[in-house]
């Protein structure tokens, strides 16, 4: 039972409110001394001959310290759960800021599952190690020392028995500690392995059904589930011997201050009233010990889930910062001024071996509408990504009117790109609020402007509420296409020089889609455009398509140049019988 | 685990109300488990009087030597008391274990119950419960049951039976004394259920606020890509702080409270204390005691309090307990919505007629009916296309042809038998399914595949996967069929996706195919792909399809149109251009091949498949 230096570094903030809840606690126990000095000195004036009148004082004192005890018990038990509170959402924020720092390339490369895992169990699970083993930790440190050193004033002998008794229930568990651990981290994964396979087994639920599966996977379920059990079992049989042998050390160390107390009586070595407040203190000293264990059984779930959350506070973002005097030299771009954007010579890999994009070279003139077309998997989306600079690529480089990406800040890149993605995220909030996500300030009748331009203000108005209506995953659900209407509206605010349309139309229905080429035509107007594609209809106005295959450029050209070719364009145009 | 294995205890423990309930409910899981916990209180109640038996000994042979009875008087009670001290480290140690073991058994068994009930339930549970609160329900609630089984049942017992016991021994010497603690020992078991509505209200808010916060966290993480790219992360970060310090003033509450009672609990055991010293001292003054019991009796009635203060200290935890048994209960106990009763398997060799017959439904708790009177007749080897707008039934229809659901009214007959003679397995391996979008589970491209058909060997996943177009792009794949398809499948388009859900349907080569198309729009190649493959599967088998696209219509030999729960239009597609008007609407809506039927990627309220996270 020690202190993990690296979790307690996570309370660093908090470092006032855990010294309170010790001194809190500290002052419980004294609290608890007294008592039992007043209760030995009046046993022992009784047992002098003293009348009973005699003990009214000591009494009204005893009194004093119950509500004094209880007082602040109370108080001790409200800044342990105020300060376990804070570091959690201390840590919450600073996860959820470094997250942003590693971007979304590090979701892409890592399980999402996990990391939302991690910042929403993970740190619950501090909890217990935070609200009551560390502050416990101290005060056991501060109050059994203390009472130790007055046992040992009283009588030496009894001091080391007692003594033998603190060592053995702090240091036995040691022995346990490094099972433990093992143990500990065991139980977590078998715990995280069978919520997964829980999770997905209720969410695909209907398909189960309907292949008479269901009955299949509860079987593995309970398999993994007995597996489970067997783990934590195990685990708890090894932590409840550390715990026995807590509990023996208090049990027998108080018992056995006793007897040899006694005997020392009998030797002549103490006295009547000294054995009477040995017996008060020795359970005093002792108890912090085992409530400190108790405490350990709390906290170590916290310590388990700790390698989650540290995993990702010590993850390097995908794309290095540059050093802070350059960044605020980073050169600025023009707000309004469509530019250049050239990809040379770029490579990228996910994992190694297996190229993305493979020596890519692309020129996009300034205000012009570049197409990318290609089968999935062909790369299109990956240079998406690193045009917003989700990732850098391992080979080459992109520019911005000459500028290198990198020298660039990712902030300033990204106020200039407006993006229209396939699949927009809707957060839980308002039409409004999701709207506003890249100009927060943009006022009622900038909404609605760019909401008719996207086709989308006619549907918000028949929602519940209006612009007001909450959507995202605890609201009102909206079609592909509707959410499609809100991304385009989002970007139309945004009013940046650089606009990607990441298959931005893909699921809209006939009486949008002619409205909304008609605005994103306009929209495209002196900026510089990349869209990508499936439905060739939507590229044939562009000024130059580009067909990707296999992370290159197959061919580009304007849509006549390629029909005429007879190259891929015109076998795909073919299939989806499109005249350019 | 059938679907009619509703758990029958529901509709009798569903009278009793509130607290009562859920904790009637919390011990109607306990049956086959008893003799364990028996034996753990048990030996709990040994663990407990061992520790009350070893103060007391001890201090008798403090006040003895104290008195100055001689050294051969208490001797005995020194060997007494190491003894004691041994078998009380050994009974505590297996208290612990055994309540563990016993907590965790039923934990498993509790969460085998949610899964069971959501196998008995969906889609409909799944489709009502759309906020993630299922799976909240089934994984961290029964984690928050488990401070019941493990903290509180068996304590609850043992916390009675000790503390009587040793009022009784305390009032054979001193029976004042008892007579004085005994109300006080009853208040600190008391207090904490005063509070208890308190604490119900504060779990449930607490729990929500919690929810509230993680929900707020997962919409942050999921966004993540949106949040960057519109530089909106800092505005989110302070919405995070703002939810979070929300709740931070609710387990200050929440705190407040339990330690409201943990101090009153403390400040009753000292005063406890107080009395019996009080007590005996002015009963060892009157001559009344003997001095050399004297401080037995202070530290034993300070020792009677141990017990119910440890329980005390648990029943802080039963508002949140009571909120999780809550939820976790209302799910398992909710019956099933098809009556497994069937007794004639059915074996079809050739595609079946289907016939539909009046058929009415309406979701439990829903007024409004999302089937009203449908008839038709599928003739064996038909292919029927069901159109309609977003809301119409064609979900639920298929639902009910699955046997998910049994309908209100009405009848569905295959080759004339009625389908709920026949018991449900047999019936859906007559069955293939195609879901418009495919699940994926977390498991290998084969498995998934193979889902239909467990026992089916790697050639026949192949030649699946090769009539399905699939098997040139999964060779492709990293690992083969041995490849895991990651989260939900997000390595994989939406073409490929289709086509290994063609591929199960292919490996399963039932009689009866339904099909809900797709309609998020595929590139071309995939396009052409999927097409053939679907023509091929088609083939020889009677094929319910949702459609969505105006070629699959043109493909199919008769149309069904679904309006509000009704059949409002049947027949070909010229006869229902001539003659309907609302079939020649829905068509006139349609573009570049996709019906304006307002279906797509929309997931509504009960048309949803799997829509659970």
């Amino acid at each position: 039972m020690m202190l993990q230096r690296d979790l307690l570094g996570l309370a660093a903030r908090q470092r006032k409110g855990l010294a309170l809840c010790v001194l809190l606690g500290s002052a419980v126990s004294a609290a608890g001394v007294g008592q039992g000095v007043l209760i030995a000195s009046g046993i022992k004036r009784i047992l002098e001959g003293a009348p009973f009148e005699a003990l009214h004082v000591t009494l009204a004192g005893i009194l004093v310290l119950v509500v004094t005890r209880a007082a602040l018990l109370w108080w001790r038990r409200l800044r342990e759960m105020r300060v376990a509170a804070a570091i959690k959402h201390d840590l919450r924020g600073r996860l959820f800021r470094h997250l942003l720092k590693l971007g979304p390339g590090y979701l892409q490369r890592t399980h999402s599952g996990k990391v939302q895992a991690t910042m929403v169990d993970g740190v619950e699970a501090l909890e217990g190690y935070f609200g009551a083993y560390v502050p416990q930790f101290f005060v056991t440190l501060v109050v059994s020392t203390s009472i130790l050193a007055w046992i040992t004033a009283i009588d030496p002998a009894v001091g080391g028995l007692v003594l033998a008794a603190l060592l053995i229930a702090a240091f036995a568990p040691k022995l346990w500690e490094r099972w433990l651990g093992d143990y500990g981290a065991s139980h977590w994964s078998a715990y995280e392995a069978l919520n997964t396979r829980f999770v997905d087994a209720m969410q695909g639920m209907t398909t189960l059904k309907a292949f008479n599966a269901a009955e299949r996977r509860g079987a593995s379920l309970r398999a993994e589930s007995h597996r489970l059990y067997k783990a934590t079992m195990a685990q708890l049989a090894v932590s409840m011997l550390s715990t026995g042998v807590v509990g023996l050390a208090k049990r027998a160390g108080t018992a056995l201050a006793l007897a040899l107390g006694s005997v020392r009586l009998l030797q002549g070595a103490l006295t009547p009233a000294e054995l009477l407040l040995l017996l008060f203190l020795t359970s005093e000293c002792l108890s912090p010990l085992a409530e400190l264990d108790a405490a350990w059984h709390q906290g170590y779930m916290g310590i388990s889930a700790s390698a989650g959350i540290f995993a990702i506070l010590r993850a390097e973002p995908e794309i290095p910062s540059p050093p802070g005097a350059s960044l605020t030299a980073s050169p600025m771009l023009d707000p309004h001024r469509a530019p250049a954007i050239s990809l040379s010579e770029v490579s990228f890999q996910y994992e190694p071996g297996r190229p993305a994009l493979d020596r890519l070279s692309l020129t996009l003139a300034p205000g012009e509408t570049t197409a990318i077309v290609g089968p999935s998997g062909s790369g299109k989306s990956t240079i998406v990504a690193l045009l917003l600079r989700f990732f850098d690529p391992n080979h080459g480089t992109i520019t911005i009117e000459g500028h290198d990406l990198r020298d660039l800040n990712p902030d300033e890149l990204r106020r200039r790109i407006a993006v229209v993605h396939q699949d927009t995220y809707l957060f839980h909030g308002t039409i409004a609020e999701n709207l506003r996500l890249g100009r927060p300030d943009a006022n009622p009748v900038d909404l609605e402007e760019a909401a008719r331009a996207a086709g989308a203000h006619d549907f918000i108005c028949h929602l519940p509420q209006g612009y007001q209506t909450l959507v995202g995953e605890r609201g009102l659900t909206l079609s592909g296409g509707e959410r499609q209407r809100l991304a385009i509206a989002r970007a139309l605010l945004q009013d940046a020089p650089i606009l990607i349309l990441d298959e931005a139309t893909a699921n809209l229905d006939a009486a949008n889609e002619a409205t909304i080429h008609e605005a994103l035509q306009r929209l495209r107007q002196g900026r510089t455009t990349l869209v990508i594609a499936h439905r060739l209809n939507t590229v044939a106005h562009a000024d130059r398509i580009a067909v990707l295959a296999q992370g290159r450029i197959e061919e580009i050209g304007t849509a006549q140049d390629l029909l005429d070719e007879g190259g891929a364009f015109a076998r795909m145009a073919a299939l989806q019988e499109v005249s350019a | 685990m059938s679907d009619a294995t509703a758990d029958t205890s529901a509709p009798s423990l569903a009278a009793t109300p509130g607290r009562l309930r859920d904790t009637l409910r919390l011990l109607a899981v306990l049956q086959g488990k008893g003799s364990i916990l028996a034996l753990g209180i048990f030996v709990g109640v040994l663990n407990q009087t061992s520790v009350i038996a070893c103060a007391g000994v001890g201090t008798y042979i403090v006040g003895a030597a104290i008195t100055g009875t001689p050294y051969e008087r208490w001797q005995p009670a020194l060997w007494t008391l190491i003894g004691l001290v041994a078998a009380s480290a050994l009974l505590a140690w297996l208290e612990m274990w055994l309540s563990h073991d016993f907590a965790y058994r039923v934990l498993a068994d509790l969460r085998n119950r949610v899964y069971d009930a959501l196998a008995r339930l969906a889609p409909f549970s799944s489709a009502r419960d759309r906020s993630g609160n299922t799976t909240a329900t089934a994984m961290s609630d029964v984690e928050t049951l488990e401070w019941f089984y493990a903290h509180t049942l068996g304590s609850l017992v043992v916390s009675t039976l000790v503390p009587a016991a040793v009022l009784l021994a305390l009032g054979w010497f001193l029976p004042v004394l008892s007579l004085l603690l005994a109300p006080l020992v009853l208040a600190v078991g008391l207090v904490p259920a005063l509070l208890q509505a308190r604490a119900r209200q504060q779990g449930a808010a607490l729990r929500h606020k919690v929810a509230q916060v993680h929900a707020e966290v997962i919409d942050a993480v999921q966004g993540l890509r949106e949040l960057v790219v519109f530089g909106a992360g800092g505005t989110r970060g302070e919405r995070l702080d703002r939810v979070g310090h929300n709740l931070i003033a609710d387990q200050i509450a929440y705190g407040k409270r339990a330690g409201l009672e943990r101090a009153i609990a403390g400040g009753l055991t000292a005063l406890g204390m107080l009395i019996a010293l009080a007590a005996s001292a002015s009963a060892v003054s009157r001559g009344a005691l003997d001095p050399e019991l004297f401080p037995v009796a202070v530290i034993l009635a300070g020792a009677v309090f141990g017990p119910v203060a440890g329980l005390s200290a648990n029943f802080g935890n039963l508002g949140a307990i009571a909120s999780a048994a809550e939820r976790v209960f209302s799910l398992i106990q909710r019956p099933s919505l098809v009556t497994d009763l069937g007794t004639h398997p059915l074996e079809l060799a050739e595609p079946p007629a289907i016939e539909v017959a009046d058929l009415c439904f309406h979701y439990p708790e829903v007024p409004e009916a999302a089937l009203s009177d449908v008839s038709f007749v599928l003739q064996p080897g038909e292919n029927l296309a069901v159109v309609g707008h977003s809301g119409a039934g064609k979900s639920t229809l298929t639902h009910l042809l699955m046997r998910f659901y049994d309908p209100n009214r009405g009848t569905i007959h295959m080759n004339g038998i009625d389908v709920r003679e026949v018991p449900v397995e047999s019936l859906r391996r007559q069955i293939a399914w195609v879901p418009q979008d495919l699940f994926l589970f977390n498991d290998s491209i084969e498995k998934n595949i193979a889902l239909a058909r467990p026992g089916a060997s790697r050639e026949a996943v192949i030649e699946a996967a090769r009539l399905a177009m699939a098997h040139e792009f999964i060779e492709a794949l990293p690992n083969g069929y041995a490849t895991t398809v990651g989260e939900r499948g997000v390595q994989l388009s939406g073409g490929q996706r289709q086509r290994l859900a063609l591929a199960r349907a292919f490996l399963l080569d039932a009689p009866v195919l339904i099909l809900d198309e797709a309609v998020s729009s595929l590139d071309s190649e995939n396009e052409a792909r999927v097409q053939a493959a679907l023509n091929q599967l088609r083939r020889n088998r009677t094929t319910l399809t949702i459609a969505h696209r105006l070629s699959t219509i043109l493909t199919a030999d008769r149309i069904l149109l679904l309006d509000r729960g009704r059949v409002v239009g049947q027949g070909s597609h010229q006869d229902l251009l001539a003659r309907c008007p609302a079939y020649r609407d829905l068509i006139a809506g349609q573009h570049d091949g996709n019906l304006g039927d307002g279906v797509s990627g929309r997931v509504h309220q009960h048309d949803s498949t799997e829509s659970l996270s």
